[in-house]
C-alpha cells in the first residue's frame, strides 16, 4: 500500500495559549495529507471527482487518539496510507511522528460518492472503481 | 444534566470544493462548544485552570461520525454537554443538527491535567474534584 508522508513545522497560530496544538488542526493536517496522497498516486481530486464523475469523498467517520502534545516550532512527520477498501467506503490511517515516536493516530472513513438526482443535492455513495484502487498497490 | 446549544451558520469559508463543510471544522466547533459549556456552567477555562492549577483539558481521544453534509448558509445547531466524569478524564458529547435531523455526532474524552514536573514540559492527569462535577447537573 503506497505511504504519503509530509516533513511540517508546527506553527504558533496553530497552537493554543498552553503552546500545544489545537486538535481540530490536526484533521486538517490528516485532510491534507490524504488529499496529497491521492496527488502522490496520480490521482488529484478535481480531476479524478471529474473522470469518474464522482462528488466527493466525504467523512462517514473521524477518529483521533492523543498520546502526547505537538508544541510550537517542532518538526513532526505525517504518514498516510489507505488501510482498507470496503466496497463503497475506504479507510485512511494517519500517523503524526515527532523524533521518531507515534504522537496521534487517526483513521478517517469516507465513503466515495456520486449525485443523486433524486434529491436536490443529493449524494449517495457508490462502488470505489477499481482502477482508483490500483493505483495505491505497490 | 446541563446542556449548552448554540447555532452557527455555515459559511462560505468553512466549505470545500464540492461544497459542503470540510470536517475538520465541526472539530473546531465541537472544541468552541466545550469551552461554552463550561463558561454557561460558571466554569470558565481560565477561572477553573488558575483555582485548580491546571494546565489545561487536552485531548485524549476524539471521534465523529457523520450521517449527512451542511452546505453554504445552512444554520446548525451544537448541543453539547458532560457525559461522562471519569476519575482523571471526561467525556463530553455534541450532537449537530440541521432542521431538527442528526448530521453529526461526536464525543471528546479530555483529561484534567496538571503540570508533571519529572519531565520537561510534562503534563500528566489528575484526579477531577467532585465540586467542579456538581456544576454541570
Amino acid at each position: 500500500m503506497k505511504k504519503f508522508r509530509t516533513e511540517k513545522i508546527v506553527y504558533s497560530g496553530e497552537c493554543d495559549p498552553q503552546r500545544i496544538v489545537n486538535y481540530p488542526n490536526y484533521f486538517i493536517w490528516f485532510d491534507r495529507n490524504c488529499q496529497k496522497l491521492f496527488n502522490s498516486v496520480g490521482l488529484p481530486f478535481v480531476e479524478m471527482f471529474k473522470k469518474y464523475d464522482s462528488d466527493g469523498v466525504p467523512l462517514i467517520e473521524a477518529t483521533s487518539k492523543f498520546k502526547a502534545p505537538a508544541r510550537c516550532d517542532d518538526v513532526v512527520e505525517i504518514e498516510t496510507w489507505v488501510d482498507q477498501w470496503n466496497g463503497k467506503i475506504f479507510i485512511v490511517e494517519h500517523r503524526l511522528i515527532k523524533d521518531g515516536d507515534v504522537i496521534i493516530e487517526g483513521r478517517e472513513t469516507r465513503a466515495w460518492v456520486v449525485r443523486d438526482s433524486s434529491r436536490p443535492n443529493g449524494i449517495r455513495a457508490a462502488e470505489v472503481p477499481e482502477d482508483v484502487i490500483q493505483k495505491f498497490s505497490d | 444534566m446541563f446542556k449548552n446549544k448554540q447555532k452557527a451558520t455555515v459559511l462560505f469559508s468553512d466549505c470545500d470544493s464540492t461544497l459542503i463543510i470540510s470536517y475538520p471544522n465541526y472539530f473546531h466547533w465541537f472544541d468552541r462548544a466545550t469551552q461554552q459549556l463550561f463558561f454557561e456552567a460558571g466554569a470558565s477555562w481560565s477561572d477553573v485552570w488558575r483555582d485548580y492549577d491546571l494546565v489545561g483539558f487536552p485531548l485524549v481521544d476524539v471521534q465523529a461520525s457523520f450521517s449527512g453534509p451542511a452546505r453554504q448558509n445552512e444554520e446548525i445547531e451544537i448541543e453539547s454537554w458532560i457525559e461522562e466524569w471519569r476519575d482523571k478524564t471526561f467525556v463530553v458529547k455534541h450532537v449537530v443538527t440541521l432542521n431538527g435531523d442528526v448530521l453529526v455526532e461526536g464525543s471528546e474524552i479530555r483529561a484534567w491535567a496538571v503540570a508533571d514536573e519529572a519531565a520537561p514540559n510534562g503534563i500528566k492527569a489528575a484526579e477531577i474534584p467532585d465540586d467542579i462535577k456538581t456544576r454541570f447537573t
